[in-house]
């Protein structure tokens, strides 16, 4: 006994050795079983006996076969009993080899009986666990062992049906995979023998759930059997419409629950037959020539009318699963739902007409026409033509169903657009009228929009796209350019006409949107077809301006337009402008229209001089031969003294919101298609100059400013001595020029757009980590010290980090990674010092500082989610938290200003995503935080809707980041003031009071 | 939860969208902004209207089944009434013989006590004719003490969290 365990250790290296003989290893195995009794010895030692066995079976797996059921008689001894997880993984490994390989004839049950002792395994795998077995290891070697030989079919059988209706929840799972993986190991025989206690052990688990994952898996089990069932046949029945044994039971039991659709055991019994429906051809035709006609019949009964919704559902669920069912196998068989098409169209066409019905039918035609080869081409223009018929109809109803009828729109546009083109856009268009609805018609405006809305969701595939934006432009072009008789009724009032163009202009934004998001190739053309239009539109009706009402000169118009052309803009293919450059320039490639790079020519052209003939192209005359002096005017001149000429002979100001446009067209230039323009520096003065003195409203100073960025981030190389002009000169001219003899207000709103200037040049230079990017920062912080801007420099410091629109990939513009965390690293820590520790000197300055620190912070985590690097953040988050960043931000927490306490709240919800109870950082803090929260969420002190919505929600986090024994002593003051907010007398703050006061 | 199951095939039926408020679809300007960004910082008063209140119940599921109130029309938004200070909740069991009334009325009550301002008095009726001990669920489900006594009972409020497990949900779109 003492000799037994050495004895093994050195069996177990010996038996590695390649030396070892045929004789030898018979010798080892034999005394194996003659010697050990394994009840005697512990585990580790046990390990042993079954490594050496391993071993064995690895090196002199012959020996071992020949020694046949004396081999098997003693390992059956040895493995019996097992009981540790590592000894088992081996034992189970070994357990395989076998039944595969030896003759198992004789030892069947035994085997059985050694394996089938451990199903389920239940094991949890304990605390620290030195060799990290885990309970799915153990279960997949089980599993492997089960389904080695279809020998244990027949034992194995009453045993998966005992642990399935007697398991729990695990162990049902467990043991449906199972089934799963040994059903067609055992063999169709076997399964057709037993598939009727199968069915309903399984039919149970669906009908009654104990969760959605078992019906899962119950489903796939079902689904296996019947394939093992009927693969095996598959080739007799080909033909055979009729079927017999399990599928048939099945699906009558199934019809029979059908005949009553509106019950909840109708959506199971459905869910079983779309199961069917994926098994083999013949099982699906079965099914389908039962189920369909059944749901048909019970539809047309009078008796069923109230459950006609249900019907639809249900029938649209299994064709869509026919569907699914034919493109798995993706060969060129019929659909199976083939012969019941003309019925099955009759009834979706028929539940169209209903409005309680209208919804399932539409989800059921979707599914019918993304059904491939289903559908000829007349039944997808009939289906058209009833879905048509639902637009025509009454509008309320229509909008009850807008998703549905798009969806089954844009399914057919995509195989045959043209009825859609034929029947559909004319029908939406002309419902579009002539001229604006007036302004109490709030109805007829509705409807404008509403069928905007949906052509601008419905053409979205290129042709019913092209077919869009030429009606809409012509609609658009008569709404901008009236009549004679129609334009004195506008220019009494022209505000519906211009908010009615600028729904026009909005749903071509919106559907291009889609079409940018989706890279659609198409887009590109339409640099030749639409931006033109739109230039031509605008700019023509700013040349009117002088002498007429136009509705086109709004600038709410005019963004929309700027926006879609930087859209079309942006998606030209910067192949085009290689392939452009290679060709230089030459005349034979009007073709391929104008890309990019000659575009820019005449962009530059519109700009410098105001030649806009090349880019406006369109209906009205008078932008081909007008000329625009936005910049003209100032161009001479390119000193500051413009402003005096600029009043004699000025630009009118409605021509001015073109500069919009431009720029929209500007920011998304390749660097290589660059505006040819003389003197760029020049240039940019001027731009500067001019929005500081001449333009009139923000839409055009931020215009002019995007270009100015957007042409700084692509040239700086070149600019450097125009950006260190600028670093000098303006900053003490017009941000720090406290002489200043202007009056103070004026002044203080000039410094603030000097501000954004900077803010945009900063943030031009930023994005590509331009060294002096930081000098043009710390300008800026020092400005903190000055009462009247420092607010404003510390918010524009904030501000720079966070993600905008105009220098981003899409536009093109130069963005070198992390250019946000080297910004935030380095100015972080000056902030830092302002904000804690000159407490007595300034107060204004560490205001500022404090009001930097949180617009700052609020920024990191959005951009680095736009520039998808959240790993950077969190550490560094942690880490400012860390040094005890919150009572600072709990002070700031007292400033008056509502917008900077909705971000100290947001930062703190930011700080809480991935903090867990266990290690929270706040938890210390959580009386104040508390106490805090509630101060800010009640109606009498926080007039902001937004504050108090944040707090509601901070307090909803808590509970979930912070210890309950922590929390616990405030619970009741929580729920009792709670309590009082749910009186807020907003709708959106009670929602989330009632959610915070849920989770407390 | 007892063996018994009263209704083991009830009727499902689809839930209906969320229609918008009435409110909502009049407020159409001039102009179509996308934003409602400012109409948030509005000064105007939005009572608690019928449909905040079927909000607060419809997604409490239902004590036999996995489906919530509204999936079984047990209750709907025109079967509640607001007053000033008063709310009444009608709801209709799905079967007249149904032992789980009293529970789905209890879990209405626990979760509009819990939502709601304290100045409103709630009124929880089953629908008239729908049920065949009809008062006496009334009686008791309107009866401070023993709706207190109940929730006293661990058991019962232990099945009574399972059916609002779900109600925050609702809460965030």
């Amino acid at each position: 006994m003492v000799t037994i365990k050495p004895a093994l250790n050195g069996l177990s290296t010996l038996v590695l050795l390649p030396t070892l003989s045929s004789a030898e290893a018979l010798m080892t195995i034999e005394a194996l079983i003659l010697n050990v009794k394994m009840k005697a010895i512990v585990q580790d030692t046990r390990f042993k006996v079954f490594s050496i066995v391993d071993s064995l079976m690895a090196f002199h797996r012959d020996v071992l076969k020949a020694l046949g059921k004396q081999f098997l008689d003693g390992y059956i001894n040895l493995a019996e009993g097992e009981k540790d997880p590592r000894n088992l993984m081996v034992a189970f490994a070994i357990a395989r080899v076998i039944l595969i390989e030896f003759d198992i004839s004789g030892h069947v049950e035994s085997m059985f009986n050694i394996l089938f002792c451990y199903f389920p395994i239940t094991f949890r795998p304990p605390p620290n666990d030195r060799y990290g077995i885990s309970t799915d290891d153990l279960r997949m070697a089980l599993r492997n062992c089960l389904n080695a030989t279809p020998a244990f079919g027949l034992l194995a059988i009453p045993v998966f049906l005992e642990k399935v209706s007697a398991g729990s929840r695990a162990t049902k799972k467990d043991t449906l995979q199972t089934m799963a993986v040994c059903l067609p190991v055992y063999g169709s025989a076997l399964a057709r023998v037993s598939s009727r206690k199968l069915w309903n052990a399984l039919k149970l688990e669906i009908f009654q759930p104990v969760d959605p994952e078992t019906e899962q898996e119950a489903l796939k089990t079902t689904q296996i059997l019947v394939k093992t069932i009927y693969t095996d046949e598959e080739a007799s029945l080909e033909h055979n419409e009729d079927i017999q044994g399990l599928a048939r039971d099945a699906c009558e039991e199934c019809i029979q629950i059908l005949k009553e659709p509106e019950k909840s055991q109708a959506k199971p019994a459905t869910k079983i037959l779309c199961t069917f429906m994926l098994t083999t051809p013949s099982v699906a035709r079965y099914t389908i020539s039962q189920a369909v006609p059944h749901l048909v019949r019970l539809f047309l009964s009078p008796d069923e009318a109230s459950t006609r919704t249900p019907i639809l559902l249900l029938l649209s669920e299994l064709i869509a699963s026919a569907r699914d069912s034919t493109t798995k196998s993706s060969s060129d068989v019929d659909s199976p739902l083939l012969p019941y098409k003309d019925e099955v169209l009759g009834v979706f066409s028929v539940g169209l007409k209903l409005a309680t019905t209208r919804n399932a039918a539409l989800s059921g035609l979707k599914v019918l026409a993304s059904t491939k080869q289903l559908l000829s081409d007349e039944e997808l223009g009939f289906t058209v033509h009833n879905v048509d018929e639902i637009i025509e109809g009454d509008s309320e109803e229509l909008y009850d169903s807008i998703e549905p009828v798009l969806e089954v729109l844009t399914t057919i546009s995509e195989i045959a657009p043209r009825h859609v083109v034929e029947q559909t856009l004319p029908l939406l268009s002309s419902s579009l009228p002539d001229k604006a609805p007036t302004r109490d018609d709030s109805a007829g405006r509705k409807k404008c929009w509403q069928t905007l809305t949906t052509l601008s969701k419905l053409c979205i595939q290129g042709e019913l796209f092209e077919q869009l934006v030429l009606r809409l432009t012509t609609k658009l072009d008569l709404i901008c350019f009236p009549s004679t008789q129609q334009f004195l009724l506008i220019s009494a009032d022209p505000e519906p006409t211009a908010a009615y163009a600028h729904m026009i202009l909005k749903a071509l934004a919106q559907a291009l949107t889609t079409k940018v998001k989706g890279k659609h190739p198409d887009v590109a053309k339409y640099i030749d077809r639409l931006v033109p239009i739109i230039f031509n539109i605008f700019v023509s009706s700013a040349f009117f301006s002088e002498e007429q009402t136009t509705v086109a000169t709004e600038p709410r118009l005019v963004q929309v337009a700027a926006e879609i052309i930087n859209l079309v803009v942006q998606s030209v293919p910067s192949e085009w402008v290689i392939f452009e450059t290679l060709m230089k320039l030459s005349s034979s490639n009007t073709n391929f229209c104008r890309k990019q790079h000659l575009y820019s020519i005449g962009l530059s052209k519109a700009i410098v001089d105001g030649d806009v003939s090349t880019i406006a192209e369109g209906f009205q005359k008078a932008a081909k031969s007008g000329r625009l002096s936005i910049f003209t005017v100032l161009r001479r001149p390119f000193s500051i003294e413009a402003p005096s000429n600029y009043s004699q002979k000025s630009s009118i100001p409605k021509e001015r919101n073109i500069v919009a446009l431009l720029s929209a067209a500007v920011i998304s230039l390749y660097k290589e298609a660059r505006l040819s323009l003389e003197d760029v520096g020049a240039f940019l003065d001027m731009l500067l100059n001019w929005v500081l003195n001449v333009a009139d409203n923000d839409m055009q100073r931020a215009a002019a400013l995007h270009m100015v960025s957007s042409i700084l981030n692509r040239q700086v190389d070149e600019l450097s001595s125009f950006l260190g002009d600028k670093l000098d000169a303006y900053w003490n001219a017009e941000v720090a020029n406290d002489g200043s003899p202007l009056p103070r207000r004026i002044w203080a709103i000039k410094s603030w757009i000097w501000l954004l200037i900077l803010y945009q040049i900063t943030k031009a230079l930023l994005v590509r980590k331009h060294p002096l990017a930081t000098t043009f920062t710390e300008r800026l912080y020092d400005a903190f010290g000055d009462e009247t801007i420092g607010w404003e420099a510390a918010k524009a410091i904030g501000q720079i980090p966070s993600p905008d629109t105009v220098l981003t990939k899409a536009n093109h513009a130069e963005v070198k990674i992390l250019y946000v965390q080297k910004y935030v690293v380095s100015f972080i820590s000056g902030i830092w010092n302002d904000a804690v520790l000159i407490t007595t000197t300034d107060p204004t300055r560490q205001t500022a500082a404090l009001v930097a620190l949180t617009s700052l912070i609020k920024s990191i985590p959005r951009a680095a989610y736009v520039h998808e690097m959240p790993s950077v953040y969190p550490p560094l988050l942690d880490h400012t938290i860390h040094i005890n960043l919150i009572p600072l931000l709990l002070r700031g927490l007292d400033l008056p200003d509502a917008d900077i306490r909705s971000n100290i709240i947001d930062t703190f919800l930011a700080a809480a995503e991935g903090e867990t109870p266990e290690k929270s950082l706040v938890a210390e803090h959580s009386v104040t935080l508390v106490n805090n929260m509630l101060k800010n969420c009640t109606i009498n002190d926080i007039l902001s809707t937004r504050v108090r919505i944040s707090a509601l929600r901070y307090l909803a986090v808590l509970p979930n980041i912070v210890r309950y024994d922590v929390l616990h002593p405030h619970k009741a003051i929580v729920l009792r003031e709670l309590a009082k907010v749910l009186d807020d007398p907003k709708r959106s703050v009670r929602r989330e009071a009632v959610h915070a006061r849920t989770i407390w | 939860m007892p063996g018994e199951i009263f209704n083991p095939n009830p009727v499902v039926f689809s839930t209906s969208k969320s229609a918008g408020r009435q409110s909502d679809l009049l407020a159409h300007s001039l102009w179509i902004n996308d934003s409602s960004q400012s109409e948030d910082e509005a000064d105007d008063v939005e009572p608690i209207d019928q449909d905040e209140i079927y909000d607060l119940i419809r997604s409490i599921y239902d004590p036999e089944h996995p489906n919530t109130l509204e999936e079984l029309r047990v209750v709907s938004a025109p079967q509640v009434m607001v007053g000033v200070n008063s709310v009444k909740v009608e709801f209709t069991p799905t079967v007249p013989h149904c032992g789980m009334s009293t529970l789905i009325g209890l879990c209405i009550r626990v979760r509009l006590l819990r939502s709601l301002p304290e100045r409103f008095k709630v009124d929880i009726f089953v629908k008239p004719g729908s049920h065949q001990s009809e008062n006496a669920v009334n009686k008791q489900l309107n009866d401070k003490e023993r709706v207190a006594a109940a929730l006293e009972n661990p058991v019962l409020l232990d099945t009574v969290e399972q059916c609002l497990s779900n109600v925050g949900s609702q809460g965030i779109v």
